[in-house]
């Protein structure tokens, strides 16, 4: 078995944090995992990519075409990863744009929903929107929204099972945020389970 | 993580990152003394070892240390070794550089107690200013160099080089890169040994601990032989091995290379033999003539240079073998790889047909449409301040000359702040700076971090002094390592293992070497720093302004650890919409809405900056 994961966003939105819940799970779970973070010179506001493979793998980079999931925490992150995609890859897509500042100086355009989905369209059509920064406003804490991520690529079929994420999650995150993140990963789950029917 | 790197459990598997590995490694091994200045993408093994001591005092002791620089760093874990103690340093590949003068000497000496100088390479220029090969330094050092291909091997490989250095007595390098450093995998951890950092009577070696030329012109025989005898013993080492297989073609694979060749094979369903390779100095050359010795071609896999493929080309002369790589462009010359470059090679190698170049056409048309998220300085950032009030001062001049140095700061590269001309290696604006005022015309106005000013800075700023060179250096201080992980320095009272340190004041070090003009500016206050700049251009000689205001990333997290709650701003009534904050300032807490700006209350960090720079009064705290 050879499962590829690639995360994607911005600095600070926790990519590295939810690829980390993501391995441990599968470490639980007795899988193989193999994971690559790269992330540029500043510490804030910068693209973030982390690779996860899990099973038969030994390289740390998903070789091009062969991404079966791309979490993107940012609407316009997911467009800069079109060499991982083929036309099967699961796309989940966190609506909330965060605008660089490229485009408050003018200098850029954030393009509308509908040009990002005629992009990505035209290699997979298997993409899906979930308003995950919404959803954790909700339960309290906007940071959530990488944990609702994870819980919906699960939904959406990626093979690990909640309860190990849910083990990670006790292992790694300071007490007083575990009950939140539980939450946001069962929410986001059962919204990935919606999405994919 | 840290809980599993200084877990005393063997047998168990955890995950951890390469860097925590390489550390772990290190803790496994026993090391006495550890010293590092941090640098990407090494820092991690650094701070591991750090967080690491502190939980293992009174079981598993190590003396820890952020150093000023390289070349520190690697002679500290030199007197432990020399002590016949097992020392460590670890840094990213041009720290290496730094430590060359150090490397190449201490290879004559020969270590006593182990000695491993982690050296992590940067294929592809993730957060570089090169992409240079550090296998060349052991060539060119005669020092042995390992290089593993995984996380895991990469542990195990930090306990062998200990062993391996002391049964040889020869400093090793590990070298580790990126996709090693900055990948995670599962690790088998082994035991941790119960130890104390004891101190041991000195005992003096001169013949060999002096390299005075009657002294070297003896060692470098002695350690050519050291060589040859490693050499042997990689011949028949577990670290390198062969995959059998039919067939007259094979792989020679370094490192995780070895990886991506295996996965690549299994990708096009070829079967080809494959020697993985790990010892890449010396050469283990027997191994390699046998491997030879049954083919007609060989592919030679490596990143960066090839460091292997030349040597194998040479050997393959005799035995008609014919080699490709990166010299007959089987394999591209630059940048790193993976499996789908790999693959590429490996395809052409086995008569098959494997391209991708049509996903990267794909991916680039759909990327078009992404605006560009390059790195910025961040909400709040100190430096981005000081850049606007160095940016003001020189367009009333009209022009001048802005040196700078590695650290965030290079960001100040982008527009609107355009307050970075020249950025060589750590230290050289000061060096630059020196050679400019010689020539030019125009103003120069440097900057410098407070972490480089003390890794380089300061032998430069003493050639001005005596030089009387006339030039402004502004040190960005902000009281930490910034792009690395916020690391502790000479300037700040922390020092590694958590202890309280002795700061050294930079203003102080400026006026004890001669600076006549030395100013402290606090970074918010940009009226004070641009009187301050205008008094320093009419300084004759060196003049330094330290504009002083800690990492907003820590000013936050220190605000948060006390209960302050921190006041976001908000552009209010009065805004006449003349985008001075935004285009002219640019912080990445202010975007525009309809028309207007409007701060970000979740990323403002409440510095206030903006309401100094806004002509109408309209930015205010928000209540």
């Amino acid at each position: 078995m050879k499962v590829n994961v690639l995360i994607v966003g911005v600095g600070g939105q926790g990519v590295l944090t939810t690829s980390g819940l993501l391995a441990r799970a599968g470490m639980y779970e007795g899988l193989n995992v193999v994971s690559a973070e790269t992330h540029g010179m500043a510490q804030r506001g910068g693209s973030v990519e982390v690779h996860l493979r899990f099973g038969d793998v030994r390289a740390p980079l998903i070789p091009y075409g062969h991404a079966d999931f791309i979490a993107s925490l940012e609407p316009v992150e997911v467009l800069r990863y079109g060499q991982y995609m083929n036309e099967n890859t699961v796309v989940l897509m966190n609506t909330r744009p965060i605008s660089p500042p490229s485009v408050s100086t003018g200098d850029a355009r954030y393009p509308s929903m509908d040009e990002i989905l005629e992009r990505v369209e035209g290699v997979t059509e298997n993409i899906h929107l979930i308003n995950a920064s919404e959803i954790a406003e909700r339960l309290g804490n906007i940071q959530a929204a990488n944990v609702v991520m994870a819980g919906a690529l699960i939904g959406l079929g990626l093979p690990l099972s909640i309860e190990s994420v849910e083990m990670a999650i006790a292992d790694v995150m300071p007490e007083k945020i575990r009950d939140l993140n539980v939450k946001a990963l069962r929410e986001g789950f059962a919204a990935g389970q919606r999405l994919r029917k | 993580m840290l809980k599993d790197v200084i877990l005393d459990e063997p047998g168990k598997r955890v995950f951890l990152l390469g860097n925590e590995a390489i550390a772990r490694g290190a803790i496994e091994a026993g090391i006495d003394v550890f010293s590092a200045y941090p640098g990407t993408p090494s820092s991690e093994i650094t701070d591991t070892l750090n967080s690491a001591c502190k939980h293992l005092r009174g079981r598993m002791e190590y003396r820890m240390e952020y150093a000023v620089n390289e070349k520190v760093a690697f002679e500290v874990a030199i007197g432990a070794s020399l002590a016949g103690k097992r020392g460590m340093t670890a840094m990213k590949h041009v720290g290496l550089n730094v430590a060359a003068d150090s490397l190449f000497s201490f290879a004559y000496v020969g270590a006593r107690g182990g000695f491993v100088c982690v050296s992590a390479d940067d294929p592809s220029m993730h957060s570089s200013q090169n992409e240079q090969d550090n296998r060349w330094y052991g060539i060119a050092a005669k020092v042995p160099v390992v290089e593993p291909s995984s996380v895991g091997e990469a542990k195990e490989m930090v306990k062998l080089a200990f062993d391996l250095s002391e049964r040889f007595g020869l400093p090793f390098i590990l070298r580790s890169y990126t996709r090693l450093s900055h990948s995670s995998g599962i690790v088998e951890l082994g035991e941790i040994p119960e130890k104390r950092l004891k101190k041991v009577r000195w005992e003096r070696h001169p013949d060999t601990d002096v390299v005075l030329p009657a002294h070297a012109r003896r060692l470098k025989p002695i350690l050519q032989k050291k060589l040859a005898d490693l050499e042997d013993f990689f011949t028949s080492s577990d670290i390198n091995w062969v995959d059998e297989a039919d067939g007259k073609r094979g792989i020679i694979a370094c490192g995780m290379s070895y990886n991506y060749a295996v996965e690549a094979l299994e990708n096009l369903g070829v079967e080809m033999p494959v020697l993985k390779l790990s010892s890449m100095n010396p050469l283990p050359r027997k191994l390699i003539a046998d491997f030879l010795a049954n083919l007609d071609e060989v592919l030679v896999v490596e990143e960066v240079d090839p460091v292997v493929e030349l040597q194998v080309r040479a050997m393959a002369k005799e035995l008609d073998v014919e080699v490709h790589g990166k010299m007959d462009g089987y394999l591209p010359e630059n940048f790193e790889y993976n499996v789908s470059i790999v693959q590429k090679g490996i395809a052409r190698l086995g008569g098959k047909s494997y391209d991708y170049a049509h996903l990267l056409e794909t991916a680039k048309s759909m990327a078009e449409i992404a605006p560009p998220r390059p790195p910025v300085l961040c909400p709040g950032c100190p430096h981005t301040a000081t850049f606007y009030a160095i940016r003001k001062v020189v367009n009333e001049l009209g022009n001048a000359s802005l040196p700078s140095d590695i650290g965030c700061y290079t960001l100040g590269i982008n527009k609107p702040l355009e307050a970075v001309d020249i950025t060589i290696c750590m230290g050289a604006s000061v060096g630059t700076s020196n050679g400019l005022s010689y020539v030019l015309d125009d103003a120069i106005i440097a900057t410098i971090g407070d972490s480089t000013f003390f890794h380089t800075g300061i032998p430069p700023l003493v050639n001005a002094v005596y030089n009387g060179n006339r030039f402004v250096l502004v040190v960005l201080d902000n009281s930490t390592t910034g792009m690395t992980g916020h690391q502790p320095h000479p300037g700040v009272d922390a020092r590694g293992c958590g202890e309280k340190g002795h700061a050294v004041r930079i203003e102080d070090v400026c006026r004890a070497i001669g600076v006549r003009f030395v100013e402290v500016v606090k970074s918010y206050n940009i009226r004070a720093m641009e009187d301050a700049l205008r008094r320093a251009l009419k300084h004759d000689g060196p003049a330094v302004i330290v504009s002083k205001q800690p990492c907003a990333i820590l000013w936050n997290r220190e605000r948060k650890a006390k209960g302050i709650r921190i006041t976001p701003f908000e552009v209010g009534e009065g805004c006449m919409e003349c985008m001075k904050c935004v285009r002219e300032f640019t912080c990445p807490a202010i975007y525009i809405q309809d028309g207007r700006p409007v701060i970000d209350p979740a990323l403002c960090a409440g510095c206030g900056v903006c309401a100094a720079v806004c002509p109408y009064r309209a930015i205010k705290p928000a209540r």
